[in-house]
């Protein structure tokens, strides 16, 4: 790809570095490991580059990229951890300075508890998407995120209940 | 449980993740390394080409009939 494409993406990735940012925390469970997610979605993202529409809106592109770039590798790994997500991040400065707050705390533990493919589901919840939208950027049925949302509204409401139980 | 109750604090997370800057080195590297990895890929074709190539002329040689 030309010099052309390559200033294009790297403005395009930098405007919409929340999104990058904010998934690959919330996949990681370390800063290392959300380093290295950054990189693989970033490469992912450059190979989908060519083949961007711009039929569809830049977010929904980077969101369907970089989700399944991220499910692919957790379902790679054996052991999909489970575990508490990147929760020093909220310690340091940076995120003090930012307004964190313990709903902040509380949306990442509880979202960062989820299998992969749920955390997805909730994320384009989230953002606004519907059924059937999210279902296209995941390539599940609408049946299959119906209830995906319905057991993941079940272990939210117990995950949230707990850590906000622990916060107070 | 309404998941809707969480959207203000994804707005909230994802407005100060939008605050930690990507590197333009970052994003460099990684299209450098899909550009390294094609040629890469690109001469390693070429190689396996040519050694099939090479043995289906050296075969095709040794079987004259």
């Amino acid at each position: 790809m030309g010099s052309d494409s390559k200033i294009l993406f790297v403005a395009l990735i930098r405007q919409n570095q929340g999104i990058v940012n904010s998934l690959c925390r919330l996949y990681a469970t370390s800063h290392e490991e959300m380093k290295d997610y950054r990189q693989d979605v970033l490469l992912s993202l450059w190979r989908a580059y060519p083949h961007f529409k711009e039929e569809s809106k830049v977010s929904t592109w980077m969101y369907r990229v970089a989700l399944n770039t991220l499910i692919s590798i957790q379902r790679k790994k054996k052991h999909v951890i489970l575990t508490e997500p990147i929760s020093e991040s909220f310690e340091n400065n940076h995120f003090q300075h930012a307004g964190s707050d313990d709903n902040l705390l509380v949306l990442q533990q509880a979202i960062g508890y989820l299998k992969p493919m749920d955390k997805a589901v909730v994320i384009l919840y989230l953002e606004g998407y519907d059924n059937r939208e999210m279902a296209k950027m995941l390539s599940i049925s609408e049946t299959n995120v119906s209830t995906k949302l319905n057991r993941i509204k079940t272990q939210l409401k117990k995950t949230v209940k707990t850590l906000q139980d622990e916060f107070k | 449980m309404n998941l809707n109750r969480l959207k203000p604090s994804w707005d909230q997370f994802k407005a100060i993740n939008g605050l930690m800057d990507i590197d333009e080195s970052e994003i460099l590297s990684c299209m450098e390394s899909q550009d390294n990895s094609s040629i890469k890929m690109f001469s390693k074709r070429v190689v396996q080409n040519i050694f099939v190539y090479s043995m289906i002329l050296a075969l095709g040689g040794g079987c004259s009939f």
